[in-house]
């Protein structure tokens, strides 16, 4: 099988899940209306699968990058894939406090802030490419 | 001293590989968050330390 797909592919497959937990969120007036928590629980555990394997490619991925600017481009759509759960999460864990809610929210806090530090040492990579060191900094090759 | 101690300002190349290994064990661990990554980095971490203390 020769078919593949970009990266930005496979951040747009899960992205409507994260507006279906919007949408979810949103349908119920309170946590009281039967079934609320319920429905909301499920799209919680989907999002949250959809989160940890999206995460999964980003560092398959990242691992077989030739480039530098490739991984920071990969770890800087895969945070902002999380700041768009974060959203609508930071909307909704007040109303659905007792749905995995808080702990998905705490979980893709970790997840985003693994990608902000690995992009980040994407880029202080880049900047070190380009710097020339003062001679005699560091021992000559052999 | 040891005669195959390892001179000041020089780091092995076994010592760079195992670096190398801990790096990739946590730098693109599926899971950031699971306790072997962790423990990768923590690894590296003191590594990288005790190296620079010894060597530096």
């Amino acid at each position: 099988m020769s078919a593949c797909l970009s990266f930005n592919e496979i951040l747009e497959v899960g992205q409507p899940q994260i507006e279906e937990m919007q949408r979810i969120g949103d349908a119920y007036a309170s946590l009281d209306v039967p079934g609320a928590c319920a429905a909301f629980t499920r799209q919680v555990r989907i999002v949250e699968g959809i989160v940890v394997q999206t995460y999964g490619v980003a560092a398959a991925l990242a691992r077989k990058a030739g480039e530098l600017s490739e991984v920071a481009e990969i770890w800087s759509r895969m945070s902002l894939f999380c700041r768009s759960a974060m959203v609508v999460l930071s909307s909704l864990k007040n109303k659905y406090p007792y749905c995995g809610t808080p702990e998905l929210y705490d979980m893709v806090l970790d997840y985003k802030l693994a990608c902000e530090k690995r992009y980040r040492g994407a880029m202080e990579e880049v900047a070190c490419q380009k710097t020339e060191f003062p001679k005699g900094l560091l021992p000559e090759m052999k | 001293m040891s005669e195959d101690r390892i001179p000041e300002g020089t780091i092995a190349r076994d010592e760079v590989a195992d670096l190398a290994c801990l790096f990739d064990r946590y730098e693109f661990a599926f899971d950031p968050r699971s306790l072997a990554a962790r423990e990768a980095q923590s690894d590296f971490e003191e590594r990288r330390r005790t190296l620079f203390a010894e060597r530096v």
